[in-house]
């Protein structure tokens, strides 16, 4: 009897030559008060020779940070400066976040994912608390208010 | 250039560690009283000539022009210039200290950070605090310093003149803001020499800041190719034509510039240095040397960050199995880019691990699950570094490190479950590189 054959095929890659993903810096820092914003640059690059479709997303506190462009194409061979924008709203302290970046190269149905990522360092420092034009700080406000008991000590 | 001396020849002897130029004598970044009106950087003027500082600004965490010296501002020798907060009058710590030249709203981070005075996109001097990964680019020179306690200040050694290393950590110690640990501001007759004939002044350097939301100046490499960053120099002579020649230097590499704009007693110069994409991020420094017929040189640097940067590619274009049901098919991979056999190049600067996820192989409405294949860096599948395929990224200790042809090998293997209805299957297999 003749042995029937069967056939299982995965393409991995069907693009013709190379494919692959740059991204820079591989960390940025940021450096801000309490409820104020900041910005920083990523620089991400298409190595695939035709055009793909790119995602950046961040990996654990997403509703911190505002990502732009998120997604859409890149040329072959082309770069796509990406701004990362902190926003206000994570208290004092220091915070670590993952920024993904995907390139998927889509040929026959068959997704080729590269993937890089950036690492961010975060430093939130007391707020600034402005008045009359003036800024003052926390030991400033503190002050305030033990002066504020102690004549209310006196008093009683 | 003919050298006609016409006063006298003045000669300074002076040892390299002595700051020349001006310096950031101190910096008081976590004053007692108020963050926001009690910080100051001062700075000074060691040389004998008056210098207009006027434009200059001050780059930090913040702002890469965080403060702003005003223009017509001009330094005399042997003194100081203290740029302090607003509210610096009323929030100092103590009554007892020097009024500011300048107040203007400026923010020390107290924790890993750092100070820059600027010309223009030129670093003259800064002064870095904690941990140096964690301060950005051009805000310190050599190791940071280790910071103060607060109400302290972080002031420049002095031993009969201020102690310039190009290391912070050797040349700042923590002290009491505003103590006497250097000279007192100068009051003596300055007595100036009339000289004809000096050597050419390098006016300005420029090289691209490709990140305006860095201070400093930034350089984002390219993936696989090297970099070509091209350096610009303003240079000025008693006349333009008595410059010689100008160069550059780039990690003991010389590169000729060329002159590319006369205009009367300055000329412009250009040229192209080489960076390879593998170069380790970090600071890099450029000196400019010009030069007159009559060999006077001088010579003054530019730094600027050569960012990181993470980047792969793969080699093969195709990669296919051919299995039947209840069979194992194995791909090996290579360390020969451009082989049939999977290779991973790294094509950027940092050492890389990786991290491998995928779907389920899929044809019509049959599965094969994303479990029934495995991945190897490594010889074989008890590697190490090989793993199961799963939806969820799993992390690899490849360490794979930059250089021109930095390879490895990838390898899979798949298990076909003899239950498989035949076809053509497709999937996705994500492969995302991260910093070592």
């Amino acid at each position: 009897m003749k042995p029937v054959i069967y056939l299982l095929a995965f393409a991995l890659f069907l693009s013709a030559g190379t494919a692959g993903i740059g991204l820079a810096p591989e960390r940025i820092h940021f450096s801000v008060r309490e409820n104020s914003h900041a910005e920083r640059n990523i620089l991400l690059y298409n190595l695939n020779a035709e055009e793909s479709e790119f995602s950046v997303s961040a990996l654990n506190n997403r509703e911190f940070f505002e990502i732009a462009p998120q997604k859409g194409a890149i040329a072959g061979n082309g770069r796509q400066m990406i701004k990362i924008r902190l926003k206000p709203g994570l208290e004092r302290g220091k915070y670590e976040e993952e920024f993904l970046a995907q390139i998927r190269n889509s040929q026959s149905g068959v997704s080729v994912i590269a993937g890089a990522k950036t690492k961010a360092y975060i430093t939130v420092e007391p707020e600034v608390i402005y008045d009359a034009g003036r800024k003052r700080g926390p030991l400033i406000t503190a002050g305030i208010v033990a002066i504020g008991l102690l004549i209310f000590k006196a008093f009683r | 250039m003919r050298i006609a001396v016409l006063g006298m020849m003045l000669v300074l002897l002076t040892n390299t560690a002595m700051a020349a130029n001006v310096i950031i004598t101190e910096v008081l970044y976590d004053p007692v009283n108020s963050e926001t009106g009690g910080e100051a950087v001062r700075i000074y003027n060691p040389s004998a000539v008056p210098v207009d500082i006027g434009n200059w600004s001050l780059a930090t965490e913040t702002s890469a022009e965080d403060a702003t010296i005003p223009a017509g501002t001009v330094l005399s020798p042997s003194s100081y210039y203290l740029i302090a907060d607003t509210g610096w009058s009323t929030l100092k710590d103590s009554p007892e200290w020097p009024a500011a030249d300048l107040e203007e709203a400026i923010t020390l981070s107290n924790i890993d950070a750092g100070v820059a005075l600027k010309n223009g996109t030129i670093i003259i001097d800064a002064v870095g605090w904690g941990s140096g990964v964690n301060i950005g680019a051009g805000l310190f020179e050599g190791n940071p310093s280790n910071g103060t306690a607060q109400g302290q200040s972080l002031k420049r050694r002095f031993e009969a003149g201020y102690i310039d290393t190009d290391d912070n950590a050797a040349d700042f110690f923590s002290s009491d803001p505003f103590s006497a640990a250097g000279p007192a501001a100068s009051t003596s007759i300055a007595v100036y020499a009339v000289i004809e004939g000096s050597a050419p002044a390098i006016e300005q350097i420029i090289v691209a800041d490709e990140d305006s939301t860095e201070p400093g100046i930034q350089v984002y490499p390219m993936p696989k190719t090297n970099r070509q960053v091209m350096i610009t120099a303003v240079v000025s002579d008693t006349s333009a034509e008595d410059i010689a020649s100008v160069s550059a230097e780039f990690r003991s590499a010389a590169i000729q510039m060329n002159r590319t704009a006369v205009n009367g007693t300055k000329a412009t110069y250009s040229g192209t240095i080489e960076v390879p994409f593998y170069l380790a991020p970090a600071n890099y420094s450029i000196r400019v040397k010009a030069t007159d017929f009559a060999a006077l040189e001088t010579a003054e640097n530019i730094t600027f960050q050569y960012l990181s940067l993470t980047g792969i590619e793969f080699d093969s274009p195709t990669l296919s199995f051919n299995a039947l049901p209840g069979s194992t098919v194995q791909l090996a991979g290579d360390e020969n880019f451009g082989s049939q056999n999977l290779t991973i190049r790294n094509i950027g600067n940092t050492a890389l691990d990786f991290s491998v996820s995928g779907t389920d192989l899929a044809y019509g409405s049959s599965r094969i699950s994303a479990g029934s294949m495995a991945y190897t860096f490594g010889t074989d599948y008890s590697d190490p570094t090989a793993g199961v395929l799963s939806y969820a990224p799993q992390h690899e200790d490849v360490n794979l490190g930059p250089g021109e042809n930095a390879l490895k090998g990838i390898g899979f293997k798949l298990t076909v479950p003899t239950t498989t209805v035949p076809g053509n299957y497709t999937g996705s297999i994500s492969i995302t590189a991260e910093a070592s």
